[in-house]
């Protein structure tokens, strides 16, 4: 036969499936950058998060993407905050 | 979409074009693909073997089919193939589209 049959010869690019998935962001390293117990300075980054999963407590404040951070120095304490809520606070050491 | 141009001459078939992918499925399971492969890939070597006055090439997802002069033999094989291309086309109208036109 003159013309060999490539019974997928209509078929997508060979060997690679049409998909028009496969993309994704890079991580934005979200989470706790002081841990429970440790030493902060005034104006450091306690926890990076979107929304406030943790909310801030005693000389704690909020960023603008909800960062939270130190206003004094002291040590961090993580603690609850009513009754499904979590905050995080810096209490000067004594 | 696999596109596939008629063009007659006189209600004689004059070219057959046929191009495009199916993407029914992955390359080598592709089912629509291979009916189709199947009558192009034939039309092309009946053509050839009954020594027909056509020139046919498939290249580049492209089978082309040009009928340098009419013959009833061709026309024949020619109209053949487009209604086995008709019958894939009725139920799988997402994957393969004919258009037939006078010229």
């Amino acid at each position: 036969m003159k013309f060999t049959l490539d019974i997928q010869f209509f078929a997508s690019k060979k060997g690679v499936s049409s998909t028009k998935n496969g993309r994704d962001s890079a991580g934005r390293r979200l989470g706790a950058k002081k841990a429970d117990g440790e030493f902060a300075t005034a104006g450091s980054i306690l926890y990076r998060q979107r929304g406030t999963r943790i909310f801030p407590g005693e000389n704690v404040s909020r960023g603008g993407d909800d960062t939270l951070f130190a206003t004094a120095d002291g040590i961090v304490k993580y603690e609850r905050l009513g009754k499904n809520k979590k905050k995080v606070s810096v209490y000067p050491a004594a | 979409m696999i596109q596939i141009r008629v063009e007659q001459h006189d209600q004689k078939i004059v070219l057959m074009k046929i191009s495009g992918h199916a993407y029914t499925a992955d390359p080598g399971k592709d089912l629509v693909c291979a009916a189709v492969s199947a009558i192009a890939f034939g039309l092309c070597n009946a053509l050839d073997l009954m020594r027909q006055p056509c020139e046919c090439s498939a290249e580049n997802n492209t089978v082309l089919i040009k009928v340098q002069q009419s013959t009833d033999t061709a026309e024949t094989i020619l109209r053949t193939g487009l209604i086995q291309l008709q019958t894939v086309e009725e139920v799988h109208r997402d994957a393969v589209q004919i258009h037939i036109l006078e010229v």
